[in-house]
């Protein structure tokens, strides 16, 4: 076997690994559809907000030694209707509400996880992920779950655009705008809990926001855009494990972090969007010439 | 549903008061707006004009009165009417282009779990010929310039066929070409036997266009046609000044 294939299929034989890439990969893809919504509104501090609300949720399971999907789904939901209730109200700032509120649910988390034995080594997974240590179960419910939310994406799509582009004018078409808002946030909570393993509640955010603004960079099409996102967080989440099975070093953290560098990537090189291709438009135009400037009112 | 001629009333208002944050916006308002008709709301800032449209759209409550749209109230009207709101309101850097901004308008008639048909497809075609966007409609919304943006607006809203058009300042901020479009569309619009109700501040465009114009400040000041309002009184009481020869210059009631 030469050099590089070796080097490609030399982590597939162990199957702590295989489950590794595919939780991975299968986050990757979630969180590109989810995180896309997510950026468009402009809600990623919601997205926060929920990731941390999960704690909670998880620790208690983890302590009951039942599902940590469905704790953490439990408490993150709970977190997303507050929010979704609180900010409905047009006079009220959401965003001190939900940071007394997350704040509130890390600590409840820690609190609840410390009667456990072995707490710091259980917190520690939690925080920053546990990707070598996935079971065949944990696969299954990462795959099945994942799916609904994809589907649920997908049926709902012009409906979640609508509200996106006007609220106004969708609630007064006679859209279920409460409703539908309610599902974005249980969506972007789910796709939390399932991306938990694979880089940890702290870093979770990162997998739905990151990649998705890269699409947004690239493309001026949500159709792409979702196609795109995806496709960068699988890529991220596979490269980074790549590097954390060559190296010994943190799996959650590298798959981050090759992310973001692909964030900076594109944000100097992307076609249309990116800080080259502006410069290089004002060079070859010149200044006056330029197109007439999209005015905003 | 509508012969014309017969369509009288198709938007009626009686003593509408509405309350916002226990603060009285509107009261005692009357209006009727009738297929045919191009109806200009006008007062100062703060009048309730967007409240007003904002009720007779189902999205606001009323505390006291009756909106009645072909006889029903508004909730039962809602996904029926035209509604192009002010152009902030709409999120443009979002990554669509300008015929699926179009279709957004559509989405309910679309229906749940379904993709949108020939009909709708046809609808949105239509709505971009008549503002003239036909030849932009794959063009990303971030990349329009203002009057391009108000175009796609006023097509969503043509998208849905509303016999009933309410249009929250459409001729803000816009270049001549743009308001000449819009002019000539909403000409027609009338002529078709739709009824439009527009909020503006352009007050020598709205009395030129307008079929009748209705001054609003908290409550209807005057309602009439453009050439019966030429008593500067009614205008200095609609805009609550005792004196403004700026006011009365511009729409030509002194010289």
């Amino acid at each position: 076997m030469n050099g590089l294939l070796g080097y490609l299929a030399d982590p597939w034989q162990h199957v702590f690994m295989q489950r590794a890439f595919l939780v991975a990969a299968m986050s990757g893809i979630v969180s590109g559809v989810i995180g896309t919504h997510v950026v468009l509104r402009g809600m990623a501090f919601i997205g926060d907000a929920v990731s941390h609300a999960v704690f909670p949720g998880v620790a208690i399971a983890f302590v009951l030694h039942t599902s940590l999907v469905i704790g953490g789904a439990v408490t993150g939901l709970l977190t997303a209707i507050a929010a979704a209730v609180f900010s409905q109200n047009r006079r009220l700032k959401e965003d001190s509400v939900i940071g007394v509120f997350f704040a509130a649910a890390f600590g409840l988390g820690i609190v609840v996880l410390s009667t456990a034995p072995g707490y710091s080594g259980s917190l520690e997974s939690f925080l920053f992920g546990q990707i070598l240590g996935i079971s065949d179960r944990d696969v299954t419910t990462v795959a099945v779950t994942g799916a609904v939310l994809l589907a649920a994406a997908l049926l709902l799509h012009k409906e979640l655009v609508a509200v996106s582009l006007d609220r106004e004018t969708a609630r007064a078409l006679g859209l279920p705008v409460f409703a539908l808002d309610l599902v974005l946030y249980a969506l972007v909570t789910i796709t939390v809990v399932i991306s938990l393993q694979a880089v940890g509640n702290v870093l979770v955010l990162a997998l739905l926001i990151t990649p998705a603004t890269c699409a947004r960079l690239l493309t001026d099409r949500i159709g792409v855009m979702m196609l795109l996102a995806p496709a960068i967080g699988t890529l991220s989440a596979v490269v980074g494990l790549y590097l954390s099975y060559t190296y010994n070093l943190a799996a959650g953290g590298l798959i981050v972090l090759v992310a973001t560098g692909v964030f900076v990537a594109c944000w100097f090189l992307a076609p249309r969007h990116g800080l080259l291709a502006g410069l290089r438009r004002r060079r070859s135009v010149g200044p006056a010439a330029r197109r007439p400037a999209a005015v905003g009112s | 549903m509508s012969e014309p001629g017969a369509s009288h009333g198709l938007l009626s208002i009686r003593s509408l008061s509405v309350q916002l944050g226990g603060r009285d916006v509107l009261h005692d308002v009357r209006l009727d707006v009738s297929g045919g008709e191009l109806v200009g709301l006008i007062g100062p800032n703060g009048a309730g004009k967007t409240t007003m449209l904002r009720c007779v759209l189902a999205l606001l409550p009323h505390h006291g009165g009756t909106i009645t749209l072909d006889g029903e109230p508004p909730v039962k009207r809602r996904g029926t009417i035209g509604y192009v709101p002010q152009r902030h309101e709409f999120a443009w850097d979002f990554p669509t282009s300008v015929e699926k901004a179009v279709m957004s308008g559509r989405v309910h008639r679309v229906g749940w779990l379904r993709r949108p048909g020939a009909a709708d497809r046809d609808a949105v075609a239509q709505a971009l010929e008549r503002v003239d966007m036909t030849g932009l409609r794959r063009r990303p919304i971030g990349e329009l310039s203002g009057g391009q943006r108000q175009r796609v607006l006023v097509a969503r809203a043509l998208a849905l066929d509303p016999r009933l058009l309410l249009l929250d300042e459409p001729f803000t901020g816009l270049d001549v070409p743009t308001q000449e479009l819009l002019t000539a569309l909403f000409g027609q619009l009338r002529q078709e036997g739709k009824a439009l109700l527009m909020t503006t501040h352009d007050l020598p465009a709205a009395a030129a266009m307008c079929t009748r114009l209705c001054l609003l400040n908290r409550t209807v000041v005057a309602d009439g046609h453009p050439s019966d309002l030429r008593d500067p009184d009614i205008w200095l009481r609609a805009f609550g000044v005792t004196r403004s020869d700026q006011l009365l210059h511009s729409l030509g009631v002194i010289r």
